[in-house]
């Protein structure tokens, strides 16, 4: 068999477990006497040797083997608990997580030797253990129950769960199982029947084996999708009447609680290019209709405007449902902080909390994609330079365990997510008096702005907070980088803080990235959108106001000087009209404002935001384009590469 | 000369024929996906001249280029532009104005550029073939998606 053919579904399928592991793994250190979580985390382990033998994945089989030896000690209460057996068996997991995502790139395992496995194997050392933990001797305590080298023949039957979509894989992985128990004699249908699916749900093996059938069962019961099993003694010598387990009670059990539960069910994967293409043709759909209603207006159909009525709430509901389908919630990204947290607060020797809120709330994907790595720095700077250890917060009388809160909810057509923490927070005077002293705002200008514009600097590349960090939090090291990840999925991020108290940066992104709010302006015939996140405010604009200084047209707007571009002659637009009145647009690029000229003012609505298509790529100033309801395309502005 | 050329004669292909000024042209049928009517199309700022703008092509945004201009027509030639001719090329798609489509044949292809065409015309060029009497241009499309990126 081409094992090449399930390396996704392997893929897949392992990453569930290795998130289901991390999980539990963090919640049995909180709660280490949960024999639940212990059996939930034993099952993952389990899963994943037997998957991993499947695909002859021997590292990863060996690690498991031992992870799964280990645990089998904790479960008996041989082995204790205790923070350093968390702490091996996280070092485990990363390293299954190296071994799989080296197979994903590679289609390997990697060039690494493992030493948590003798790490594991000490575990068990002094203790009572009915397993040897080598891998290499297979389960020789079982030969214990059916007697030295005495084989038992089994006849399995295995059914299979109807609906089973790859049903070759799921008999490899029997066979393959199967193999490590002892030999397999027969099997009806015949394995090449079975290879090309040419059977119904289930099928019937005739096994040599040393273990007992408890083992077998059990071992059989953690290949997904295994409906269930039933097992035959057929040697004469070892019992009169043949003994007949159905495993068909105890398997439902275990289903409910496994990870093909009801729920895993219900859902369908589906890839994401083609969720686009459906987002595309619901678009199609509503700008036909627009085309439609238009004709049966100028022909005034009564009855056809009535009939386009409805199909017009049809496709807004198509729509909006195609939009959800593009939606995760943001616990996917939230996931892998527990863990992050809880090794950096080791390492640091700080004493952390971490709360997670609002994870249920639902981002579109490809804003998902990118948030995470911000967040990370955003949690990292709050750990490293944010909350104090134990020692000092006991000398100011704040409690011992610091809090970092990690909330996110949605407002609108926004998602906001913040990062607060109950650490040192910054000082103000010590800023001003960096950013002056480095460069980064006149002394003039730090005596006019408040606080909250100070903070900016912070975002500034270059604002080295190396000479400050002894003295205040420090923080600032790449959040040029954090704040220019996330203007660039337009979204933006702010700063409250208080020394002694905390610092709390809120970060708010737009629900997705396909479908913006934009204000539409003619320029001449033409018509271009500008998404309204970075639209300030509009004004008009009266010809005779516009003021040059040094060659760079310029606008007052409440006493301040604004710079002006004209889109007409920046874009080279033809036949202008002469206009006694204009538009201005005023908008922000960082720090900076912009005012806009345009001839007139069309209207705010939403757009959405399709690519020009890779011959017209990274044209500056252009971010796009998009279909109106007439079926006509509209350049999109991009404000930061326009001037 | 013709005599030369049918010598060299190669292969047949089958081409889509168009004419844009006094020229008739062909490209591989293979590359085009379909032939439309020009509808609106909306002017793209910041692009050579020859990059007319864009169309919504059933919900795709499609760059259109005036292939006279690109190939060095003189600008005061008047064209009327009656059809596109939507080609892709890898993941590329793009509209292609030309006056008009006639058919689709089966034509004598040469590797031979012709003498007689202009010097910026034949960089978008690939050969020449014949149909009867007619004399087809083949244009390059890889060689005149690369002229369009230079230009950028």
């Amino acid at each position: 068999m081409d094992l090449s053919l399930y390396s996704d579904l392997f893929l897949e399928e392992s990453r569930e477990h290795l998130d289901s592991l991390n999980d539990h793994l963090l919640l049995l250190e909180k709660d280490p006497t949960k024999t639940s979580v212990l059996n939930e985390i034993f099952r993952s382990a389990h899963t994943l040797k037997g998957m991993a033998a499947t695909m002859r994945l021997e590292k990863t089989t060996a690690l498991t083997h031992e992870m799964e030896t280990a645990l089998s000690l904790l479960k008996e209460g041989t082995v204790a608990v205790t923070p350093q057996v968390i702490d091996l068996l996280l070092k485990c997991l990363d390293n299954l997580h190296l071994m799989v995502d080296s197979y994903a790139e590679r289609g390997k395992e990697p060039d690494i030797s493992l030493q948590v496995i003798d790490e594991l194997r000490k575990l068990g050392k002094g203790g009572q253990h009915h397993e040897k933990p080598e891998s290499n001797d297979p389960l020789p305590s079982m030969a214990k129950d059916v007697g030295e080298n005495m084989h038992t023949t089994y006849r399995l039957k295995i059914e299979l769960e109807p609906g089973t979509v790859m049903k070759s894989v799921r008999v490899f992985m029997v066979f393959r199982c199967l193999e490590q128990f002892g030999e397999i004699i027969k099997c009806v249908p015949p394995v090449q029947d079975l290879e090309e699916e040419k059977f119904d749900n289930c099928f019937e093996i005739v096994l040599l084996s040393q273990n007992n059938a408890e083992k077998i069962k059990a071992d059989m019961e953690e290949i997904s999708e295994v409906k269930s099993v039933s097992l035959t003694e057929l040697d004469p010598d070892r019992s009169s009447s043949p003994r007949q387990e159905s495993a068909q009670g105890k398997s439902r059990e275990q289903m409910g609680e496994s990870f093909f539960s009801s729920q895993h069910l219900k859902t369908v994967r589906v890839a994401i290019d083609r969720l686009d293409s459906l987002m595309n043709l619901a678009g199609e759909l509503v700008i036909n209709k627009t085309r439609l209603q238009k004709i049966s207006a100028d022909y005034r159909l009564e009855d056809l405007l009535e009939a386009i009525e409805q199909m017009g709430r049809l496709t807004n509901s198509l729509q909006s449902l195609v939009m959800k389908l593009r939606m995760m919630p943001i616990k996917q990204v939230f996931n892998r902080f527990p863990r992050m947290v809880r090794d950096l607060s080791h390492e640091l020797d700080k004493n952390v909390e971490l709360v997670l809120e609002g994870e249920e709330t639902e981002l579109d994907r490809t804003v998902l994609d990118e948030i995470g790595e911000p967040l990370v720095h955003l949690i990292r700077n709050a750990l490293d330079h944010g909350i104090e250890t134990a020692a000092v917060r006991a000398g100011q009388g704040k409690p011992k365990e610091a809090v970092l809160r990690l909330a996110a909810r949605q407002e609108g057509n926004n998602v906001i997510i913040e990062v607060e923490d109950d650490g040192a927070g910054m000082d103000i005077a010590e800023i001003r008096k960096k950013a002056v002293s480095n460069g980064f705002l006149t002394s003039q200008e730090e005596k006019l702005l408040d606080d909250k514009a100070v903070l900016g600097v912070i975002f500034q590349q270059g604002f080295s907070t190396n000479n400050v960090i002894d003295d205040l939090s420090g923080r600032g090291i790449g959040m040029d980088v954090v704040k220019s990840k996330i203007e660039s999925l337009n979204g933006a991020i702010g700063i409250d803080t208080k020394a002694g108290k905390g610092t709390k940066f809120s970060i708010s992104l737009p629900l997705t990235l396909a479908i913006v709010q934009a204000l539409l302006v003619a320029v001449g015939e033409e018509q271009y959108a500008i998404p309204i996140h970075s639209i300030e405010q509009t004004a008009f604009l009266y010809p005779e106001h516009i003021k040059t200084i040094q060659n760079q047209e310029v606008m007052l707007l409440r006493e301040k000087v604004i710079p002006i571009v004209r889109i007409a002659r920046l874009f080279d637009v033809p036949d202008l009209p002469k206009n006694e009145e204009l538009f201005v647009v005023i908008v922000r690029k960082g720090e900076q404002r912009w005012g806009l000229v345009v001839d007139q003012l069309v209207g705010q609505q939403e757009i959405v935001i399709k690519p020009l298509g890779n011959l017209l790529s990274g044209i500056p100033g252009i971010a796009g384009a998009t279909i109106l309801g007439n079926g006509q395309v509209s350049i999109i502005l991009d404000v930061n590469s326009l001037v | 000369m013709i005599d030369n050329a049918d010598r060299r004669l190669s292969a047949q292909i089958q081409m889509v024929l168009f004419n844009i000024g006094p020229n008739e042209y062909g490209l591989e049928v293979d590359l085009v996906q379909e032939v439309i009517r020009p509808p609106q199309i909306t002017r793209a700022p910041r692009v050579p001249r020859f990059i007319k703008g864009v169309i919504n092509l059933r919900g795709s945004i499609v760059p259109v280029l005036d292939v006279g201009e690109l190939l060095g027509h003189r600008s005061e030639e008047i064209r009327i532009y009656k059809r596109v001719i939507i080609a892709h090329q890898h993941d590329i798609t793009l509209g292609l104005l030309v006056e008009g489509v006639k058919e689709v044949a089966y034509i004598d292809v040469s590797s031979e550029i012709p003498a007689s065409a202009e010097q910026k015309e034949s960089l978008y060029l690939k050969g020449i073939g014949k149909l009867g009497e007619r004399l087809v241009l083949l244009i390059d499309l890889a060689g005149l998606l690369e002229g369009v990126q230079t230009a950028k």
